[in-house]
């Protein structure tokens, strides 16, 4: 009975942690915020803590209407969360129409917040402006990109992007389609400009270093041998005469043979002097 | 013993609570439908190259899909590859297709490229065919031909010209040199030859 009521237990206590540990987890992931899924559907009808931050933005139109669905897609780059700076990021917008009038698709705009307090705008991105028409039970997609600012690698921010429209009474409404904690990235570049010439200048600057160094090693080995030429050159100079040993010697003869007259006399006497 | 029951009882329902928890919101197929020009310049009478891609972003794979696109009538495009419709028989869940066609635009002049439409079934159970238009590109502006030669061509014939007129300038006086430095070369060697 004993050993009955220890295996009881044990058989207790591991399905109750088994019977919490959803509950748990979840519990966890709303506190990390992280959502790793390409695509997510947004129902703000459902979603409370969406409205509470329109609210805290001070954005004094409506919220979404029930009877539209958006969801949303990062083409580039492939993974949504890790942004490269620099880069252009290409998102789709997905916007389902539930309802059997029409609604206006006025734009999209989007923004970088400060992480830890979303009413915070760090950076507007510019707003795109598509005025479709979408009708009842239809959907439509509509491309969105912009590009982090090469200064902002490293960093972590709130993106927040939010689809406006209207419905045929006028009324407006705005879907946050996504409302997340982007980090962006440093890109990986192939070729970098910058650390391509910095490796052209150390090569530079090696080759000037050898150079001077080849020219420091001929000056010091000269020395010892330099002196039958130092002495050579004030030869000629204390004598005070023309060194005719420096000028090759075709040169030397062409001079004592140059003709005195012009080439174009020269040319009329050759044939001449030929007869 | 009746407690060990209720436990695997309980251990139970709750797999069976968390199996229902994992599966996806979005049940049936969810397209998006991209579509992009791959041309930096849009040109009359030269190619125009349009890409459509269809993302299933849904968890069941979309039915019977056809992209259908009329942005392209006979009298102002011309058709040099491609249809302006296509069919899929199915789409897969977390997948993409591709659909390009190139086009050649007649006139020049604003157009108004409008968005695709692709008709499809959400699920294998929806009897409902749902209907969802592409991402438009809005109002582009297609370049005369010989606006765009002027700016982009490869001017081979302008430097052909440019050769034939600026050769004078060089080649004369080159010939003028070349005739006296023979003359001045033939002399030194009769010159020698004495």
């Amino acid at each position: 009975m004993k050993i009955f009521s220890l295996t009881f237990l044990l058989i207790a206590s591991f399905s109750f942690t088994l019977l919490f540990a959803p509950v748990i987890v979840r519990a966890e992931d709303a506190v990390e915020d992280d959502a790793e899924e390409d695509a997510v559907i947004n129902e703000e009808a459902e979603n409370p803590s969406v409205a509470e931050s329109e609210e805290e933005t001070g954005e004094d139109l409506d919220l979404s209407s029930p009877d539209v669905k958006t969801n949303f897609l990062f083409v580039e780059p492939a993974e949504g969360t890790d942004l490269p700076a620099g880069r252009l990021v290409k998102l789709l917008i997905g916007f389902h129409n539930n309802a059997t009038s029409a609604f206006l698709v006025e734009g999209i705009d989007a923004s970088f917040r400060y992480p830890q307090d979303f009413s915070y705008h760090i950076q507007n991105f510019s707003s795109f402006r598509y005025n479709k028409v979408v009708d009842g039970d239809r959907e439509a997609t509509f491309e969105y990109m912009f590009t982090p600012s090469e200064t902002f690698s490293a960093r972590q921010f709130g993106l927040t992007v939010n689809l406006r429209y209207k419905n045929g009474e006028g009324r407006e409404f705005v879907n946050t389609v996504f409302n997340e904690t982007v980090s962006i990235t440093e890109p990986d570049e192939g070729f970098d400009g910058e650390t391509f010439f910095l490796y052209v200048f150390l090569a530079a600057i090696l080759a000037l270093l050898g150079l001077l160094g080849k020219q420091m090693l001929s000056s010091v080995t000269k020395k010892g041998r330099s002196s039958k030429p130092k002495s050579y050159a004030a030869q000629a100079t204390s004598s005070n005469e023309v060194d005719m040993d420096w000028i090759p010697k075709h040169h030397v003869e062409t001079q004592s043979n140059s003709p005195k007259t012009s080439p174009r006399q020269r040319g009329r006497q050759a044939p001449k002097s030929k007869e | 013993m009746k407690c060990v029951i209720f436990l695997i009882c309980a251990l139970l329902a709750n797999f069976v609570y968390s199996e229902t928890v994992v599966a996806d919101e979005l049940e049936d197929a969810k397209l998006l439908i991209a579509k992009n020009v791959l041309n930096n310049y849009i040109v009359e009478g030269l190619n125009l190259t349009i890409k459509y891609t269809i993302h299933n972003i849904g968890s069941s794979p979309a039915l019977n899909v056809k992209l259908q696109d009329e942005n392209f009538p006979a009298e102002y495009f011309e058709y040099a590859s491609g249809f302006n419709v296509a069919q899929w028989g199915r789409i897969p869940p977390k997948s993409n297709v591709d659909h390009v066609v190139v086009v050649s635009p007649k006139l020049p002049g604003m157009f108004n490229l409008t968005s695709a439409v692709v008709t499809y079934l959400p699920s294998e159970k929806a009897s409902k065919v749902q209907t969802g238009y592409s991402t438009e590109l809005g109002e582009v502006y297609i370049q005369k031909l010989s606006d765009y030669n002027r700016r982009y061509a490869s001017q081979t014939i302008n430097w052909i010209l440019f050769i034939i007129i600026a050769s004078p300038s060089i080649l004369i006086p080159y010939f003028l040199w070349n005739s006296s430095k023979s003359k001045y070369q033939k002399s030194k060697k009769l010159k020698k030859s004495n």
